[in-house]
């Protein structure tokens, strides 16, 4: 074996991509290094020592591997708001598709069927800034040839997190849906069933895929050049860095329509039965404020736990 | 001149050079040195990443050929990196002769 064959094949177990594309980057580094062991050649070098020079003035196996990695996890990570979008709207389309399909019910809704209705609320919300945060970084970099590995991370986390709530939104509506099919006899029943397996279909599917995303940030987590962009492309950005800088007078707006909203959407007949979910509401606002708010970059850490993937 | 300083600037240079005609990448990167005097002396293989990161966001395309028996990849500059060329050209000289300005007003 010789030194070019050598290299490209401990550059091939470096490169992390599909093997049809790893196939056509091998192919063009063999043609360089042939090019460039040619040269020497005609220059009077003896065979070995011009592929030996070739291959040096070509680069480190780490070095060349981690840009086309990098080239290749900036790709991937284009991707990943698009998998989170996609997922979300069948979800939404499924459950839209129960609410329309269903008769009307004048009963007040069981404690299950309320803190499910909650719990899956809160987890659409989650998803929901989430992968808002993510899509305004991604956006902001749009133009960007490169985008560093501290985004990639970034949007990969956001992504995530996203579709880990929409899984447990669809865990808890598709409880509440069933329980609804069990207990109540006028209930349509086939589309009930029909968009739970959707809704959970979609919501595996999706989480699959993102976490089969190599976004390759380990390479390099050094800032990269960002191409300018006009304003509306970085809009979610400018609002992530004004919630960064006033946290309190932010959170305080955010939780009270949260929680206003909680109280309208809670299926209760009395504002008194209506309160215990607007303040629980709000609470849920400021522990996912306090918790998700340094992952997602909504307010400084104390610690480092933000750059935990 | 530093890696790193190339690098902030070697997509708009592969573009700059990819104007005058289609090239493939062992060429590009001979045209890189020569012109630039031996200056660039990047490792040859950093400018496939960058290649490849200009076909993904669609400024240059790529075909293949066959030359003399041997597979080439072929990179032909396409009107939307015409258009980010121009772009880099400005902003490159509204930097420069700012930098000059600088340098040549304050010399030391």
């Amino acid at each position: 074996m010789n030194t070019i064959d050598i290299y490209l094949n401990e550059l091939d177990a470096k490169l992390e991509m599909s093997q049809r594309h790893r196939r056509v980057i091998l192919n063009e580094v063999r043609e360089h290094l042939l090019d460039a062991a040619t040269r020497e050649i005609s220059l009077g070098a003896p065979a070995n020592i011009a592929e030996v020079n070739a291959v040096k003035a070509f680069g480190s196996v780490q070095q060349i591997a981690e840009g086309f990695n990098a080239c290749e996890g900036a790709k991937a990570t284009k991707q990943a708001p698009f998998i989170t979008v996609v997922s979300g709207v069948l979800v939404f389309s499924a459950c839209l598709a129960v609410a329309w399909s269903q008769p009307r019910n004048s009963s007040v809704a069981s404690l299950f069927q309320q803190v499910t209705f909650f719990i899956s609320v809160l987890a659409v919300q989650v998803a929901l800034v989430s992968g808002l945060c993510g899509a305004s970084r991604i956006c902001s970099r749009w133009k960007s040839l490169e985008s560093s590995g501290r985004d990639r991370v970034y949007v990969r986390r956001a992504m995530l997190i996203s579709l880990r709530s929409l899984a447990l939104g669809v865990v808890a509506i598709s409880s509440n849906l069933l329980f609804d099919a069990i207990h109540n006899k006028n209930s349509n029943r086939m589309v009930i069933a029909l968009s739970i397996l959707v809704m959970i279909s979609v919501a595996a599917t999706g989480l699959l895929k993102l976490s089969r995303i190599k976004i390759n940030s380990l390479f390099e987590l050094e800032e990269s050049a960002i191409t300018p962009i006009p304003r509306v492309f970085t809009l979610g950005e400018t609002i992530i860095g004004v919630i960064k800088v006033h946290p309190k007078v932010s959170l305080l707006c955010v939780a009270t329509v949260a929680g206003l909203s909680a109280m309208n959407k809670a299926e209760t007949n009395t504002l008194q039965q209506a309160l215990p979910w607007g303040i629980a509401e709000v609470i849920a606002t400021l522990l996912g404020f306090y918790l998700l708010g340094p992952v997602l970059n909504l307010r400084e850490s104390h610690t480092d736990s933000a750059e935990i993937i | 001149m530093s890696n790193q300083q190339i690098k902030g600037h070697l997509e708009a240079m592969v573009l700059a050079i990819l104007e005058s005609g289609p090239a493939h990448g062992y060429s590009i990167i001979e045209s890189l040195r020569s012109e630039s005097d031996g200056l660039f002396d990047l490792p040859e293989g950093t400018v496939y990443p960058a290649l490849h990161r200009l076909e993904e966001n669609g400024l240059i395309k790529s075909s293949r050929e066959v030359v003399d028996g041997r597979e080439r990849r072929i990179y032909q500059l396409v009107p939307a990196g015409l258009g980010s060329l121009k772009e880099s050209r400005a902003a490159w000289q509204a930097f420069s002769s700012a930098v000059s300005r600088i340098l040549v007003v304050n010399p030391s």
